[in-house]
């Protein structure tokens, strides 16, 4: 009896291993945002798959508190570390550059500042990333207070005054 | 006779599910994030005030560790903190650089301190005569992986793996040979980066051979170092051809990479 339970547990073992490494196969990669100071967020990115993935576009979405989505940039130090690239069962924090802000039509900087000191809307990160079997956007939702000295150093009038 | 089979079954099931537990149990890691740092050996008050460690061979995410002034004298201890990102966890390996050394790679012990854990490692200090590798693709727009393989030296340090990428042209730190061995490799996009084939090694038989030598040639590697070439002494810069000989050298042409600057100082 006891070598059909030992035999019994050694091919669940591995069933396991085999199923995860089936399932992890590819890159798997979540993102979050970390923090942020005047200029820079940093996010953080871990890949629990066994091949790179491969970040490729940022973007700032902060819809709830009516400002036009960003474009961000990796800092100049991250693109020549290729921090972007993140390895199997890796991780990395990447620096975004964020170049300006700028407020919905029909809004103003002072109502946008605000909205973010009551500190109830979010915003979120959109990362477009190259996973090994594929394009994927990842998403990360935050409070939008954590970026406040970086909306006050970064959000502008809109120049076309509407 | 059946109540003991039934008795018997019961034990040994009971066996195996504690066995299950406890593997359960044990992949429950302990994680920390403060990290305390000994160095040993009677010059270790000449090491620099502030250190850098690395953890699980991530070469691009140093955390730095300040030598501990709150007792005087202050004692070869170093203190840092991994702020953000994924939590340290004993059973990888770390090392530190050191400003012209590096160490070998242990595990850390961990302790509790109070309602949070710390994690403990103690490396031995001398003096060393590491150096820095810059390392300069040519056409430039080349990623650089690089990889840093150090053996188990004793009991108590184990083997690993380090490394990291990069675009252009940089600087790999506290490089010590013969502990380690260097491999480089070129990707011309960002798909294969991290898997770059082929590899350059730069280890210490090598770098021994070719010390002094004059221009390094790929035919020179010949059937000896298929997957190898070697760097010139410290202090001098040498560029490696990408258009003849071995196979490494004729797959580095494939990728348009005409030559690699790699000087050591």
């Amino acid at each position: 009896m006891w070598s059909y339970l030992t035999s019994l547990f050694a091919v669940i073992a591995v069933i396991a291993t085999q199923s995860s490494n089936f399932f992890n196969r590819n890159s798997h990669t979540i993102v979050w945002f970390s923090k942020a100071d005047e200029n820079v967020i940093y996010v953080q990115a871990r890949n629990t798959g066994r091949q790179q993935a491969v970040l490729r576009q940022y973007r700032l979405n902060l819809d709830a508190l009516n400002i036009e989505p960003e474009k961000l940039f990796l800092t100049t130090e991250d693109l020549q570390n290729v921090m972007n690239v993140i390895p199997a069962n890796g991780q990395a924090r990447i620096g975004l550059i964020v170049r300006g802000l700028t407020p919905k039509q029909g809004f103003t900087r002072d109502q946008i500042l605000q909205d973010v000191d009551e500190g109830s809307k979010n915003g979120i990160l959109e990362i477009a990333i190259e996973e090994s079997d594929g394009p994927r956007t990842k998403n990360d939702e935050f409070e939008a207070y954590q970026l406040r000295e970086l909306i006050r150093n970064k959000l502008q009038e809109r120049k076309d005054g509407k | 006779m059946v109540n003991e089979k039934r008795e018997w079954l019961h034990w040994q099931l009971a066996a195996a599910l504690s066995m299950i537990f406890a593997l359960q149990a044990h992949s429950g890691v302990t994680t920390f994030r403060k990290v305390e740092i000994e160095l040993t050996g009677a010059e270790c008050d000449k090491a620099p005030d502030h250190i850098w460690l690395i953890f699980d061979g991530n070469d691009r995410d140093l955390i730095k560790a300040d030598r501990d002034r709150s007792v005087t004298p202050a004692p070869c201890i170093w203190k840092g903190s991994k702020e953000d990102g994924p939590a340290l966890e004993a059973r990888r390996p770390y090392s530190v650089r050191l400003q012209g050394a590096r160490s070998d790679c242990r595990y850390a012990d961990e302790r509790k301190a109070g309602n949070e854990y710390i994690g403990f490692l103690k490396f031995a200090y001398e003096p060393s005569n590491a150096v820095k590798v810059t390392i300069t693709p040519d056409p430039i727009k080349f990623y650089v992986s690089y990889e840093r393989e150090v053996p188990q030296i004793e009991a108590g340090s184990v083997a690993c793996l380090e490394g990291a990428f990069f675009l252009g042209s940089k600087s790999v730190d506290d490089v010590m040979f013969p502990l380690e061995t260097l491999r480089l490799s070129f990707a011309q996009d960002l798909k294969h980066v991290e898997k770059p084939d082929p590899w350059i090694s730069v280890d210490d038989p090598l770098w021994e051979e070719f010390k002094g030598g004059t221009w390094l040639s790929p035919d020179a590697i010949g059937a000896a170092h298929v997957r190898s070439t070697a760097v010139r002494p410290v202090g001098s810069a040498a560029r490696f051809r990408v258009n003849e000989g071995s196979i490494v050298f004729t797959k580095l042409k494939e990728k348009g990479l005409k030559q690699v600057g790699v000087k050591v100082e």
